[in-house]
């Protein structure tokens, strides 16, 4: 819709004006609204991590970094966001490995395997979470894993990611033109060395993306660590389990940190893959 | 550096290629000689880009075999063979630089500077794309890309160059421009050229030698004045060039040519050539528009042509003008008939209704065997 506003935008700026732009009003104000309701309760939590006093009140007396002062020196906390940063930071990995073999494979596949197989792998994200967690938790007791338990929260973590990693990569092998490897091949290069040289730094980017997608799915996900992890929980775990003893202000700041993350991990992403072309 | 013409760069023995069910190449049979300009030409669909792609590697042959330069090289993987290939869509590594592209295959053959730099330039300049060695591939322009897409292809010294449709892409000017100089860096180089496309004009202005395909047969190989001249069957003299074609009833066959004899003392006749036509049978008959003179019919005075010449009335029905030439069509007794007249001083100047007389020489006319293959 912003897009669409956008060009609009362009559109009438090229035309010579002749009258006011008001017919937009009613949709605009509208969008405005929508956006407020949605990132309020945002805008609440990042208000608050920056409050001088404890009391929840507003307006808030006074701007201070205490609250992030204090969780930062919270050993617990700490411990907590080392391990989600792991946590993301294996499922990017693993996920952008996973996400460009998958993708080449699935794409080499006769057309009628490839629907299929393009709609078995993207059912992780019409499966509830709380399937998944409790039935990696299952999984992995049956095999006789026990603690650590934190790898097995980042196998989940990597299957959830899976469906948004193979999006972004099926999307761009659709846009790479693969007689560009018959002409690598013609000049004398063997199949490894036209995927290294031509697929490799062409399809980089998107791989980049999907891995930071991952990571931004991991950094976030609560259900499934919450099944699989106990005193080795990562950040999201922390945060709740604080919530239910008492209202904590550094909470505020906690999830600010998270928010900023997350955020940062997404427009990377977005920019990476669409930085070519 | 033209090598003798004897040697044989390329044989195709009883090649057969399919796509599931359908045979996309039919026991080809073909030999192209060491240096020669070589094209395959006909309609989409009739199994020269196959053939092509098989001699790169692309494709593998279901039976028969593929010969280079005497080894065989039928099931030999595209990088291990002495042969490259410019492609349709050129197919430049968009994330490489010109000269990132034309040094990619040296570098793979362990090509090292100052030689790889030293060959780069020079075949950057043999196709006048010197000084962009810099710009990046996304940055050029169709007919640059077309250049670099060849040097990167040449500078490999393959033992032939493959091309498929190269020009297709370019506009109609640039195109013409680049068939000429296709055919001087080809003439410069000796490099045997294997060439692809379905366009007749570009075939018959480029190559040494043109090998006519349709639907997955070979079907005439031959300069372009014997394919254009003395096609060898009804859908060759059809697609290349323009083709009057008529049935000719034979009323008299003497001194090897079959004759039509018409009223008012007109007449058509043949050369038979080697064909077979018994008296009272009928022959199918071809003649290109410009082999036809027309005149009209008040000035073309009575008959005076050399035996064995041909003279047909009949009436304008229309006139096409294109500039440097007029295609006249008019109705006779044979039917409908297309004659072609440069527009020089001596053309005549014709309206729609006027009454004229066609007449052609004796070997302009010739007789059409049926299609090899039908449809």
């Amino acid at each position: 819709m912003t897009a669409a506003a956008a060009s609009a935008n362009v559109a009438s700026a090229a035309r010579p004006r002749r009258r006011p732009r008001v017919r937009n009003v009613g949709p605009r104000a509208f969008l405005v609204l929508l956006i407020l309701f949605l990132f309020a309760p945002l805008f609440v939590v990042v208000l608050f991590s920056f409050n001088a006093t404890a009391s929840l009140s507003f307006p808030i007396p006074g701007f201070s970094l205490r609250w992030y002062d204090k969780v930062l020196d919270d050993r617990e906390v700490v411990a907590a966001l080392g391990r989600s940063a792991i946590a993301a930071f294996i499922t990017g990995i693993a996920g952008g490995a996973i996400g460009i073999l998958a993708a080449l494979g699935i794409q080499g596949l006769p057309p009628r395997w490839k629907g299929a197989v393009q709609t078995v792998v993207l059912i992780p994200i019409a499966t509830p979470a709380l399937l998944l967690g409790i039935g990696i938790a299952i999984y992995f007791n049956r095999l006789g894993i026990k603690p650590p338990r934190l790898p097995m929260a980042i196998a989940g973590h990597v299957l959830l990611a899976l469906p948004f990693v193979l999006l972004t990569m099926t999307a761009a092998l659709e846009r790479f033109r693969f007689s560009l490897l018959e002409a690598a091949r013609d000049l004398g290069a063997s199949r490894a060395r036209a995927f290294w040289t031509i697929t490799f730094p062409l399809v980089l980017p998107a791989v980049l993306g999907a891995a930071l997608l991952a990571a931004a799915v991991s950094i976030d996900e609560f259900i499934i660590a919450f099944f699989n992890t106990g005193s080795d929980g990562t950040l999201p775990l922390v945060i709740y389990s604080r919530i239910r003893r008492v209202i904590d202000p550094g909470l505020n700041a906690l999830a600010t940190i998270l928010l900023v993350a997350t955020t940062l991990l997404a427009v990377l992403a977005a920019r990476t893959t669409t930085a070519r072309r | 550096m033209t090598t003798s013409s004897s040697a044989t760069a390329i044989q195709f023995e009883g090649v057969n290629k399919f796509f599931g069910r359908f045979q996309a190449v039919k026991d080809l049979n073909l030999e192209i000689r060491e240096g020669e300009f070589f094209s395959l030409l006909g309609p989409s669909g009739c199994g020269k880009t196959t053939s092509l792609r098989m001699l790169a590697g692309f494709e593998e042959a279901d039976s028969g075999c593929i010969l280079l330069r005497g080894s065989d090289v039928t099931s030999a993987p595209p990088n291990k063979r002495p042969v490259n290939m410019v492609f349709q869509h050129y197919e430049l590594f968009p994330h490489m630089t010109v000269f990132g592209n034309v040094a990619y295959g040296l570098r793979l053959k362990k090509v090292r500077d100052p030689e790889l730099s030293r060959r780069v330039q020079e075949m950057l300049r043999v196709v006048r794309v010197d000084g962009l060695e810099g710009r990046g591939a996304r940055q050029l322009s169709g007919g640059q890309q077309q250049r670099v897409a060849l040097a990167r292809a040449l500078v490999n010294r393959p033992a032939v160059l493959l091309l498929d449709e190269p020009l297709s892409a370019l506009d109609v000017k640039l195109r013409k421009q680049m068939q000429i100089e296709l055919k001087s860096i080809q003439h410069q180089l000796g490099t045997t050229f294997v060439y692809v496309t379905h366009d007749q004009e570009e075939a018959l202005l480029m190559s040494d030698r043109i090998g006519i395909m349709n639907q997955g047969r070979l079907l005439q190989v031959g300069t372009p004045r014997e394919i254009y001249g003395r096609p060898a069957d009804a859908f060759v003299a059809d697609f290349v060039g323009s083709l009057n074609a008529f049935d000719l009833r034979v009323d008299e066959v003497s001194g090897g040519r079959a004759v039509m004899r018409l009223a008012d003392g007109e007449h058509v006749a043949v050369a038979l050539e080697g064909a077979v036509a018994a008296p009272a049978s009928t022959i199918r008959v071809a003649i290109r528009p410009e082999r036809i003179r027309v005149t009209e019919a008040q000035a073309a005075g009575a008959d005076t042509g050399a035996p064995g010449a041909s003279r047909v009335g009949g009436v304008v029905t229309a006139v096409d003008y294109v500039g440097s030439l007029t295609t006249y069509r008019i109705e006779t007794a044979l039917g409908l008939i297309a004659a072609q007249e440069a527009n020089d001083t001596l053309a005549p100047d014709l309206v729609v209704g006027d009454r004229v007389v066609l007449s052609w020489a004796p070997d302009a006319a010739f007789v059409l065997p049926p299609s090899i293959v039908e449809g």
